[in-house]
């Protein structure tokens, strides 16, 4: 492990901290909702986190496609796997968010399909990886999969606009002012740059791990 | 509304656990990877042997290419195993017998048996 990487996991832990002291210690009880909105604190920025890495796997294929450097292949793999973990934790902490709050632990509604969807486009991007012999066919195709699945991340964040969902619009990342009050907003923010850190940890560290395994398979 | 802490904490614990068990994987990943570096090292060095000290295998003359007591060939199995390039048959069995008897027993370092000497070797 490099030392940037083994420092990242420890601002990674340092930000963990800090995301629970202002969920738990610093943002108030919600009024309408009790404290069952604290989940949001993970449920939030771990979709934000998924997005991100998703967006990573399109540049990197791209570049794969553009130049064929195992670099941007083996970035692209390491991030598909970390925002497929970070996806199954917001569909799960989504789903024990909506008992308590709607009254079931999940709806077919246009959010909470295209999120699936999503999710298993991605866990079909790692299948399609190991289901090939030809590491070079594997990465080629796995790139075109990766470039093609990206535009679905549109998808799912206007879904809520587009269809009439149980699931509310978005709070943050929406045009106008915030409709939150500041203290929530920096309990989601400083949540996100948390799992960020942690996201970027782990795509570092497999990263790493992928390159050694080609290397050590050579 | 009633606040449901039960629910609040079972998805923490649901991220953490998942999250630990990621962490959890990449750490054996690391180890296995590390293991296996280490063994296709030590066998790129026993190929690089195994070049340099017996260019003339390929006619027979099976030079002893590694000392008759090296039991730890890096290309055997390391749980006790038989070697997969040893022969099975009866007959080749014999053979075996015959070359014990001899100098060195296929699998362990003798030329016919490793992977080296299957390709064209280099002359040096």
């Amino acid at each position: 492990m490099t030392p940037a990487t083994r420092a990242l996991g420890w601002l990674a832990v340092l930000g963990l901290a800090a995301g629970l002291v202002m969920a738990f210690g610093v943002a108030p009880r919600e009024v309408t909702q009790g404290n069952v909105q604290r989940i949001m604190y993970v449920h939030v920025p771990a979709v934000g986190v998924a997005y991100l890495a998703f967006m990573v796997v399109c540049a990197a294929s791209l570049v794969y496609l553009w130049t064929r450097s195992p670099r941007a292949d083996r970035l692209a793999a390491a991030a598909t796997e970390v925002g497929v973990v970070f996806l199954g934790i917001n569909i799960a902490t989504g789903s024990i968010w909506g008992k308590p709050t709607w009254g079931t632990w999940w709806t077919w509604d246009a959010r909470l399909t295209s999120v699936s969807v999503v999710f298993l486009m991605y866990l079909g991007y790692l299948l399609l990886r190991r289901m090939t012999d030809d590491p070079e066919r594997s990465a080629r195709y796995a790139a075109v999969l990766g470039v093609l699945a990206a535009p679905s991340i549109y998808l799912v964040h206007t879904s809520v606009y587009w269809w009439r969902t149980l699931h509310q619009p978005p709070s943050l990342l929406k045009a106008g002012p915030a409709t939150m009050p500041p203290v929530f907003v920096i309990a989601i923010l400083v949540n996100f740059v948390a799992l960020g850190l942690l996201a970027a940890y782990f795509v570092s560290k497999r990263v790493g791990l992928l390159r050694r395994e080609q290397e050590a398979l050579a | 509304m009633p606040d449901n802490w039960a629910y609040v904490f079972a998805a923490y614990a649901f991220a953490a656990v998942v999250l630990v068990t990621y962490w959890r994987h990449l750490a054996r990943r690391e180890r296995e990877v590390s293991s296996l570096a280490d063994r296709s090292g030590a066998s790129r060095s026993g190929r690089r042997t195994m070049q340099t000290s017996a260019p003339d295998s390929r006619d027979g003359a099976s030079k002893s290419v590694a000392p008759p007591d090296a039991k730890s060939n890096s290309s055997e199995p390391r749980d006790g195993t038989s070697n997969l390039s040893e022969p099975r048959d009866g007959a080749s069995n014999s053979m075996n017998r015959n070359d014990e008897r001899g100098r060195v027993a296929p699998g362990s370092a003798h030329p016919r048996s490793e992977p080296a000497s299957r390709t064209p070797l280099q002359q040096s």
